[in-house]
């Protein structure tokens, strides 16, 4: 990845995920954030260096094997025309999720209710929910594959605060009980949960601001 | 029925660059700029039909498929060019696969039209093969074009849908079903709306040119029907073989959306 005037937009730049961890990496709007939780998931494709998986590089993993168990989940998710229910149940029509039995709606509605979502009837069409609805709705679409690892990019820009706070908490519960590693880029710091490491991305490189 | 059909004479030809000389002034009244490529298009019109025309009456009298089929891959590869030259995607390259699936497409639709619907003995019979094979890559290209440049826009602009999709697992077939079947339906609608109004709003090309040489309107309809069904097959094939084929281009190794 090369910035305009041709420096590269990351250097020495080194992350280690581990399973359960709960990892937030700060920065300021454009310092390669988003384009560092894409790489993660080959959805763009590094200039040079590695990128491992489970100790094999990105390279030999294919594409919807890695993303069916890291999950990213971008700043305006997209949500496709018809119903929340139908939204949700998408990754469960998709060849790697064959086998993976499907949720119960009395499963979705409860989750839904958890992210402060009581008010959205699951046969509701999705075209007129609010940009912070259409986030927790993609935020639960991609809880329900239970990845091993979720990435989130900007999860809380466009939640009130207690709305931030319910969604840490699911995100809290789920790490516990999926041990699924959680990495949230954003540009403030998480309201209620301390991360376990924090990084903040400066001049193409990480730098470690500790954690709890 | 029999009747000569009326020469029409070098002076005649040049009469009717009237008709651009209409289309001239339009431009210039409205200010189109449209000059130039009028003046280009009437020469090339000139240059291209007449040399064809010394071209079919060598082809014609051959008796070997090799030099026929040859020719007619020439053609192909033409009108290849034209849709590279017409569709503005740059950041995927689209001629080799465009070129290799109307290859099969053509000749595979050119071929049952020409051997079992016309009956034609030997099939690559040059007075068939190349008209039909002609009208076959003249309608079908438009499709191909149309098919290609909607498939490049569908995925630019749902770019969020597909890689929300990819994002979920999917492979790059699943992420991009939705444009695939937008892409292929844009390319089978204009030979569709054709069968719609042929004989109603138009008389198509190909009968109007074989009642001018005096054929029979009942026999001239038959060649038509093959025709318009041909065209439909043509366009359905060319633009499926096409999405299909460059579909997979616009994806990495990964699977990742590379437009």
């Amino acid at each position: 990845m090369t910035l305009p005037d041709g420096r590269a937009l990351f250097r020495d730049l080194c992350l280690e995920i581990h399973p359960a961890q709960w990892i937030q990496v700060l920065g300021p709007s454009g310092c390669g954030k988003t384009t560092l939780l894409r790489l993660l998931v080959a959805l763009e494709r590094p200039e040079a260096g590695v990128i491992f998986w489970n100790g094999t590089p990105l390279t030999q993993v294919p594409g919807p094997v890695l993303r069916s168990s890291a999950v990213y989940v971008a700043q305006t998710p997209a949500l496709v025309p018809g119903s929340v229910h139908h939204n949700l149940l998408l990754p469960f029509g998709l060849r790697v999720h064959a086998t993976r039995p499907r949720p119960s709606r009395e499963q979705i509605r409860s989750l839904l209710d958890r992210l402060g979502l009581e008010d959205v009837p699951l046969d509701r069409g999705v075209e007129d929910l609010s940009a912070g609805q259409r986030h927790r709705l993609a935020l639960l679409r991609a809880l329900l594959i239970e990845p091993r690892v979720l990435l989130l990019d900007e999860p809380m820009t466009a939640l009130d605060r207690d709305s931030q706070r319910k969604v840490e908490v699911v995100l809290e519960e789920f790490r516990k009980s999926n041990g699924t590693s959680l990495v949230l880029v954003s540009h403030q710091e998480a309201v209620h949960r301390s991360p376990d490491v924090v990084f903040r991305l400066q001049d193409g490189r990480l730098i470690s601001m500790g954690g709890a | 029925m029999e009747q000569t059909i009326p020469h029409i004479s070098n002076l005649q030809l040049l009469g009717a660059l009237g008709f651009v000389a209409l289309g001239g002034a339009a431009s210039l009244y409205h200010g189109l700029r449209l000059e130039r490529d009028l003046l280009w298009g009437s020469a090339r019109t000139f240059v291209q039909l007449f040399v064809m025309g010394y071209v079919l009456t060598v082809i014609f009298g051959l008796r070997h498929p090799a030099p026929v089929l040859a020719f007619f891959l020439l053609m192909i590869g033409a009108a290849a060019w034209i849709i590279r030259n017409r569709v503005s995607e740059r950041a995927v390259s689209f001629f080799a696969p465009t070129l290799a699936s109307m290859v099969v497409s053509y000749l595979v639709i050119t071929f049952v039209v020409t051997a079992f619907v016309v009956g034609v003995q030997p099939w690559w019979t040059p007075r068939f093969l190349l008209p039909l094979g002609g009208m076959v890559i003249g309608n079908s290209m438009n499709a191909v074009a149309i098919a290609l440049e909607r498939l490049f826009g569908e995925l630019r602009s749902r770019r969020a849908q597909v890689e929300m999709m990819l994002s979920l697992g999917a492979d790059y077939r699943e992420a991009s079903a939705d444009m695939v079947r937008v892409a292929v339906k844009a390319g089978m609608i204009p030979s569709i709306n054709a069968m719609m109004g042929v004989g109603i709003v138009f008389i198509p090309g190909m009968m109007t040119g074989q009642i001018l040489a005096g054929a029979d309107p009942l026999v001239a309809i038959r060649y038509q029907i093959v025709v318009m069904l041909m065209l439909v097959g043509s366009t359905t094939l060319g633009t499926l073989l096409v999405v299909w084929l460059v579909r997979k281009r616009c994806f990495g190794t990964k699977d990742e959306l590379l437009l």
